[in-house]
């Protein structure tokens, strides 16, 4: 089951509905529902999707290749969905498995398709938009990990999701009447319907889809809810089309109600409140609020369109004026008043059937029955007295005029922008220029039928005037020439025809530009007609739809425009009777009606007594309808006709020749060109076999008198004789001209051709050269004039000369440069500071140079210019923006360059610039503040890291004579979330720098100091009297406590040290755990020197002994745990 | 006889009947063959590698059969910070302690890698700290996180061939979890196979402790949910099992009781403590440092009358305390500390069943 459309949307289904297993029950729906599904796929109004398949009944192994190889294969672009319609199991953990065919209940998990699988190959698929739909009991458990949350930022409208039918705990149900089931069933109803379309913007996203069917199964009230999982990121993946479009907004309500009717009317919005303001319910004040709001907001966006401005600035002012009395302050009761009195005003209201008229009549006073059947329709009026409004009024009642929608000779465009540029209002104009007013030749008459319809038409006369064409071109305009040509061979009617569709399409520009009917009317005036034919043109142009005919009329169109008459009678003779428009069956008549006369043409052709009768009558049958099946056939019985007007002119070093085609050029006419040195002798081929009607010749000799010849010819033979074109010569100009500016000095360089003889130099001191310059005449390859004034702008003329053998030297045109000489500018010197307390400026200092202004120029690399290097102004833009510029040195403040810069100061002297110093500017983001914490021998620093920071330099020296330095990269420190220092006791000073590597170079921003007070460590021993008598002799056991021994890596003084002893199996965290058992006071410790403090102390069997220092700000180290108690060590 | 413990159905099997499965050929079911040999020709004459479960027919991550097995079971109250402190400990083994060890850590699979990547993406990146885990269910609660651990063996100072390096299956349990019958059936399987538990345990979970840590709202304290007593209990209980499986006598799986986010007991920690020392980093246990910190979170224990070791001591044979801080700080406003992740000793219980799984040495060294 393959459908044609080849784009990239693919879908597959599966469907499962027997099972061997007699434990698995048998569902009803699930193959009819992706048959249906499959159909509202494959929908051009709704995807189209290429269903690839739909799985019946598939056993395990198929289930399971079948969607692997489904997802594997799909490309990136590609958008693909997949339902799948089964049961689904669950196993005793609780897993999600979908039940094949040949699955079985109570072994799930080696005869079932596992969803964690589907759920892996959704996530490994390459393909960007997937769009998964479960039909199946517990479809929620399938994808619990693999798509959310979202772990992979798609780019928008991409993502995979899975719509399962059931929450995890949920069955998915069938009705028993044999309908789809519920969830499916919904999908298909919201794609064919469109409302699944939730938000209304004519697309069906999976968001838009999943509220519909999760709305539609609430409603239902089964335990049914579906669920969603995707990782799309808005805007979201869009998986198919509403078959009805956008929905019709309150933008386009207010369009159609408001706006349209008063442009229509002249700029008179209508006078009904209600309307005017789209008051949903005048009763209630809080929506007339938000009415009255939203309306207001909507005339601002609206006074954007050209074509509502005018419109629009009315209604603001009527309101302002007016109507804003009416809702500031607003009382419901004074309202309901004014919206009844705006109905009974008879300038909208009931009392005026006439102004109803007038308004639909619009400024050309013509209106259709149908308009008026409308206005009939609404009750207000009967149509008694809307016919006597209208005769009254005069207005006329007639149908819109059937306009043509085909140019009547091909390949028109290029005629219309013909007329365009040259000024014309159309064909007339440029026979017969302005003068012609065409009021009296144009007319419209409803009762004559040309072709099958009513048409406008110019009148006999006109037409007799207008072949005759007392106006011709100018002979030596060859463009002009060949449109006359082109119309030569058009009949009167074709020219009638043509110069309507081109009044037409006039008018349907303007009006496609957003012209106001008043507007309209005048373009048709001002294109010569007479006012009441202008009124029926553009009322029938007006009532035509803005899209000007639908599909088929668009294409048949663009066959025509592009010569293919033939193509687009084939295309209209093979389409079915009731899918053509009255137009396109008027078309089809006139397309008919010029093939049957080049038919005639041809036939003329084939019994032609000579070939260039037979060419005439091709060439119009060729004009009539360029792809006209036999023009080719015919044509090649006939020698080519020989090609006209062939060019040999000189283009740079080689010469371009170029000749008309020979009349009609049909197929298999080739042309050869050759060249010589006489007219005589053209005996040297350049080309042959060419297609084209130009040849370029490449190699040819320098100074060297050439003549060139064409032919045509088709198979190897040429009729007539070759066309000759001569003399032309190459002489070509120097090469590389430059000028180097230098103080009171220009100095010409250039490159001399070897047959030149010399070369001749003219100057224009600050005015382009004349023929009256002295000429300077310069053999060798450079000039250098020391003859200027600095300041000066001279213009030089460069030519070379050439001998020729009989006769004085030519010179060429010759090549122009200008050159301004001056004082070379002085380099300048450039410092940049810190603005102090403000970090987004800083202060520039330049010296002031002895001329000229000085730029700072920014670049993001460092520079190819050395310094002091000058340079022409215009590279000064290669190398950067200009940051700064100081007209004569001194000091300027600048906004901080955000990124790191190379910062160049540059004399600029006229034209020319010098590079003063080059200094590299780097923003280092800086550090607010330091937190410390000292852990053990350790420091640990934190702070908040800046962005684009990469890394921070740390200094620091301790009291004790201690110091280091390391750097620390962002990643060590977040790894550790700090920087970590070795430190001892002592006091410690930090100093953090934020660092940068740029240019090759290292940068430090401010630095932040820290100080962190001293912690000294002590260490203390605690010495036991051993007793190793007893039960195990050979065991020491700690019986009493003889002293502490303490150590201090720094001098310190405690103010009191405690021994505690808790008796028990815990150890004392406090000195208030235990019993004071011994206490020192004032001790002092001299670094590196150990105390011992003598004691005497038995504390009982079992208990913990451990020293406290309180109050004092050190840190105390305890012994190893084993020491600290009186058990067994 | 060698046996291979699998991941996702959690049991034991013996490695001669794990199957092989052939990556070459979609279709292709796994097969049965000698589990112990490299590698099998699969029906179709293709060379299969990879393994598969016997029972749950799953892929068993590659390379997951050679070298040991060590399933590590995290256990701990609701918002006691089981998951961030996996998420920090797992970083920490990449960045840190395999720098130590001289080690290299992979995802055993890549739905490790997935799981790992949300939460450490979270906390690291966005800097957020983890919601509560909720309650999953069967399901969730038997999501393991496999990892390998591969060291060079070094032998006087040469580089010499590769270990085969150890597997090791993380899983993460709520509290709430064991009182769901159908996942404490599942739980009891992997925990009677684990090598090592680590409970953790929040210190505001004991109310005695409120007046210990630094001032908190009362609001942030946890209520309901089992206590850690409670919780050690349904472990033991599973562990022991039915009366056909019973295990009789104190249960031999070490059990590393860790208090976490010990931040918050600053005036405990800040003075005199070794908990409030880093460790010393070179890759091996240092008993005196351990002694140390067991003893004061002992006493810490006793001190707001805790039940924990009582329970402890009398249920297994070999357990330790530990104080941890995976994230150094305490989050505010549902953040981390804008300077970052610090974590506080969150390697030392890892590095002790590391120890008792003879991975890494101990020594006596101060």
């Amino acid at each position: 089951m393959i459908s044609a459309p080849a784009v990239e949307r693919k879908a597959l289904l599966i469907a499962v509905e027997q099972y061997d297993d007699p434990a698995i029950k048998r569902l009803n729906s699930p193959l009819r529902d992706a048959r249906l599904l499959a159909e509202t796929l494959e929908d051009k109004a709704i995807g189209p999707y290429l269903v690839e398949g739909i799985a019946g009944n598939p056993e395990r192994r198929e289930f399971s290749i079948l969607l692997s190889r489904f997802l594997s294969g799909a490309a990136p672009t590609d958008r693909i969905l997949i339902h799948i319609a089964c049961h689904g199991i669950v196993d005793l953990e609780r897993n999600l498995y979908f039940a094949a065919k040949d699955s079985r209940k109570d072994d799930a998990a080696a005869t079932a398709v596992p969803a964690d699988d589907l759920s892996r190959w959704v996530a490994q698929s390459r393909c960007q938009q997937v769009l998964v739909l479960l039909d199946c009991c517990f479809g929620a458990r399938a994808f619990t990990q693999s798509l959310k949350p979202t772990p992979v930022f798609h780019e928008v409208g991409q993502g995979k999701a899975i719509i399962a039918s059931s929450d995890a705990l949920q069955y998915a149900y069938e009705p028993s009447d044999g309908s789809p089931s519920y969830f499916t069933g919904a999908l298909i109803d919201g794609l064919r319907t469109g409302a699944a379309d939730v938000n209304g913007d004519g697309l069906v996203s999976v968001d838009d889809l999943y509220q519909y069917v999760f709305a539609k199964l609430e409603q239902r009230g089964k335990d049914q809810l579906p669920r969603l999982f995707s990782d799309i990121v808005k805007p979201h993946l869009v998986i198919a089309r509403s078959p009805q479009g956008p929905r019709r907004t309150r933008e386009d309500r207010y369009k159609e109600d408001v706006l349209e009717p008063a442009v229509k009317s002249d700029g008179r919005p209508t006078k009904d409140i209600v309307r005017r303001y789209q008051l949903t319910d005048p009763n209630n004040a809080n929506k007339v609020r938000d009415d009255v709001e939203w309306v207001r907001e909507h005339w601002e966006l609206m006074q954007e369109s050209l074509l509502y401005n005018g419109v629009v600035r009315i209604l603001k002012r009527e309101h302002s004026e007016e109507y804003h009395r009416l809702f500031d302050p607003l009382d419901i009761a004074t309202l309901a008043a004014a919206i009844e009195r705006s109905r009974e005003d008879p300038e909208t209201g009931d009392a005026s059937a006439s102004d109803r008229v007038l308004r639909a009549a619009g400024p050309w006073q013509i209106i259709s029955e149908a308009s008026l059947r409308a206005l009939e329709s609404d009750g207000t009026h009967t149509r008694r007295a809307l016919i006597a409004a209208v005769d009254s009024l005069g207005v006329t009642v007639a149908p819109p005029a059937d306009l043509p929608i085909i140019a009547p000779v091909p390949q028109l465009p290029d005629l219309q922008k013909f007329f365009m540029a040259r000024g014309h209002r159309h064909l007339l104009d440029f026979f017969f220029g302005h003068d012609v007013d065409l009021g009296d030749g144009i007319a419209v008459e409803p009762t004559l039928t040309i072709i099958g319809r009513q048409e406008i038409a110019l009148d006999p006369e006109t037409l007799e005037a207008f072949t005759m064409g007392p106006r011709r071109p100018d002979p030596e305009d060859t463009e002009a020439w060949a449109v006359v040509r082109r119309l030569s061979v058009c009949t009167a009617a074709d020219l009638s025809s043509l110069l309507v569709w081109e009044l037409v399409q006039s008018l349907r520009a303007a009006r496609d530009r957003g012209a106001r009917p008043k507007d309209l009317l005048d373009h048709a005036i001002s294109l010569g007609l007479a006012e009441r034919e202008a009124r029926r043109l553009a009322y029938s142009v007006d009532a035509e739809h803005p899209g000007l005919g639908n599909d088929v009329e668009r294409r048949l169109r663009a066959l025509i425009d592009a010569g293919k008459v033939a193509g687009a009678h084939h295309s209209i003779a093979g389409m079915p009777d009731e899918r053509r428009s009255v137009q396109t069956r008027g078309a089809f008549i006139w397309i008919d009606r010029r093939i049957e006369e080049a038919a005639r043409l041809c036939d003329q052709a084939r019994q032609a007594a000579s070939s260039k009768d037979a060419w005439a009558f091709l060439d119009r049958a060729a004009l009539l309808v360029p792809d006209h099946p036999d023009l080719a056939d015919i044509g090649a019985n006939f020698p080519p006709p020989p090609p006209t007007s062939v060019r040999a002119t000189t283009d740079g070093i080689g010469i371009l020749v170029s000749w008309d085609a020979a009349a009609s050029g049909l197929n298999g006419v080739r042309y050869a060109v050759s060249r010589g040195g006489q007219p005589q002798s053209i005996d040297h081929l350049v080309e042959d076999d060419i297609l084209d009607t130009t040849v370029r010749d490449q190699t040819i000799p320098v100074n060297v008198p050439l003549w060139y010849a064409v032919t045509a010819s088709r198979n190897g033979v040429s009729a007539v004789t070759a066309v000759v074109d001569g003399p032309v010569c190459v002489r070509p100009e120097v090469a590389g001209l430059t000028a180097v500016v230098e103080d009171g000095r220009v100095l010409l360089r250039w490159k001399r051709r070897p047959e030149a003889r010399d070369v001749v130099i003219r100057r224009g001191a600050g005015r382009p050269t004349t023929p009256d310059d002295t000429t300077i005449i310069v053999e060798g390859n450079a000039y250098d004039d020391i003859e200027v004034e600095n300041g000066v702008t001279y213009h030089y003329l460069v030519a070379s000369r050439y001998r020729r053998p009989n006769g004085p030297e030519v010179a060429t045109a010759g090549v122009g440069i200008t050159a301004t000489p001056g004082a070379v500018p002085q380099p300048v010197d450039l410092q940049v500071e810190p603005v102090p307390g403000n970090a987004r400026q800083i202060m520039v200092h330049v010296s002031r140079p002895a001329e000229g202004t000085v730029e700072i120029i920014g670049c993001v690399t460092r520079p190819s210019h050395r310094q002091g290097i000058t340079l022409d102004r215009t590279l000064l833009d290669d190398l950067g923006p200009v940051l700064a510029s100081i007209p004569s040195g001194g000091m300027v403040v600048m906004n901080a360059p955000a990124r790191p810069l190379i910062l160049l100061a540059v004399t600029v002297v006229g034209d020319r610039a010098t590079i003063g110093k080059i200094i590299p500017y780097a923003p280092i983001p800086e550090i607010t503040s330091i937190r410390q914490e000292r852990r053990g021998d350790y420091l640990f620093l934190s702070w908040v890291w800046p962005t684009d920071l990469p890394a921070v330099e740390l200094r620091w020296s301790q009291t004790d004579g201690k110091s280091g330095e390391q750097i620390i990269p962002r990643a060590r420190f977040q790894d550790d979330g700090a920087a970590v220092l070795e430190v001892s006791g002592a006091e410690v000073e930090v100093r953090a720098w934020p660092t940068l590597n740029v240019f090759g170079q290292q940068y430090k921003g401010r630095p932040v100091t820290l100080r962190v007070p001293a912690c000294p460590v002590v260490l203390y021993r605690l010495h036991w009297r051993e007793d190793r008598g007893g039960r195990w002799p050979a065991r020491a056991r700690a019986t009493a406590l003889t002293g502490v021994t303490v150590e201090a890596h720094q001098t310190v003084s405690l103010r009191r040290l405690v021994l505690v002893v808790r008796t028990g199996e815990y150890q004392p965290l406090r000195a208030e755990h235990g019993d004071i058992a011994k206490e020192w006071t004032d001790l002092t410790l001299r670094a590196g020197e150990s105390v011992f403090l003598a004691c005497v102390v038995a504390p009982p069997a079992s208990s913990w002994v451990r020293c406290f220092a309180p109050g004092s700000r050190v840190d105390l180290r305890d012994p190893p745990v084993a020491s600290q108690r009186t058990a067994i060590r | 006889m060698r046996s291979v413990y699998c991941p996702y159905c959690c049991n034991v099997y013996p490695l001669r009947g794990v199957l092989f499965r052939c990556l070459k050929d979609l279709g292709c079911d796994p097969f049965s063959a000698d589990g112990r040999k490299r590698s099998q020709d699969c029906p179709q004459g293709h060379e299969a590698f990879e393994r598969t479960c016997p029972g749950c027919k799953k892929d068993l991550p590659t390379r997951y059969c050679h070298g040991n097995q060590f399933v590590i079971v995290v256990v701990g109250a609701k918002e006691s910070g089981k998951s961030t402190f996996l998420t920090v400990l797992i970083r920490n083994l990449q960045k840190r302690l395999c720098r130590e060890l001289r080690a290299s850590l992979y995802f055993g699979d890549t739905e490790t890698e997935n799981r790992f990547r949300g939460p450490h993406s979270r906390l690291y990146e966005t800097g957020f700290i983890l919601d509560t885990t909720p309650a999953t269910g069967p399901k969730q609660a038997g999501k393991p996180l496999i990892f390998r651990l591969e060291r060079t063996a070094e032998r006087a100072g040469v580089r010499a061939a590769i270990h085969a390096g150890d597997s090791f299956v993380f899983y993460d349990v709520a509290g709430e979890d064991f009182q769901n019958r159908e996942s404490a059936e599942r739980i009891a399987r992997y925990l009677q196979a684990a090598g090592g538990i680590l409970l953790l345990v929040d210190p505001r979970e004991f109310p005695a402790s409120r007046a210990d840590v630094e001032y908190q709202p009362e609001s942030t304290f946890p209520v309901g949910g089992p206590s850690p007593e409670a919780i050690l209990g349904y472990v033991t209980n599973l562990i022991r099992g039915g009366p056909s499986t019973e295990r009789l006598g104190r249960l031999t799986v070490p059990v590393a009781a860790v208090l976490s986010k010990i931040d918050i007991l600053a005036p405990w920690t800040r003075e005199q403590s070794v908990m409030h020392r880093p460790r010393l980093r070179d890759g091996r246990l240092h008993l005196t440092d351990r002694a140390a910190v067991h003893e004061q979170v002992r006493a810490l224990l006793n001190l707001w009358e805790s039940g924990l070791e009582d329970a402890l001591s009398n249920n297994y044979t070999d357990y330790g305390f530990f104080a941890v801080s995976a994230l150094g700080a305490a989050p505010s406003a549902g953040r981390v500390e804008a300077a970052g992740i610090r974590p506080h000793r969150v390697e030392d219980p890892f590095l002790w069943l590391l120890n008792r799984f003879r991975i890494v040495a101990s020594t006596e060294d101060v």
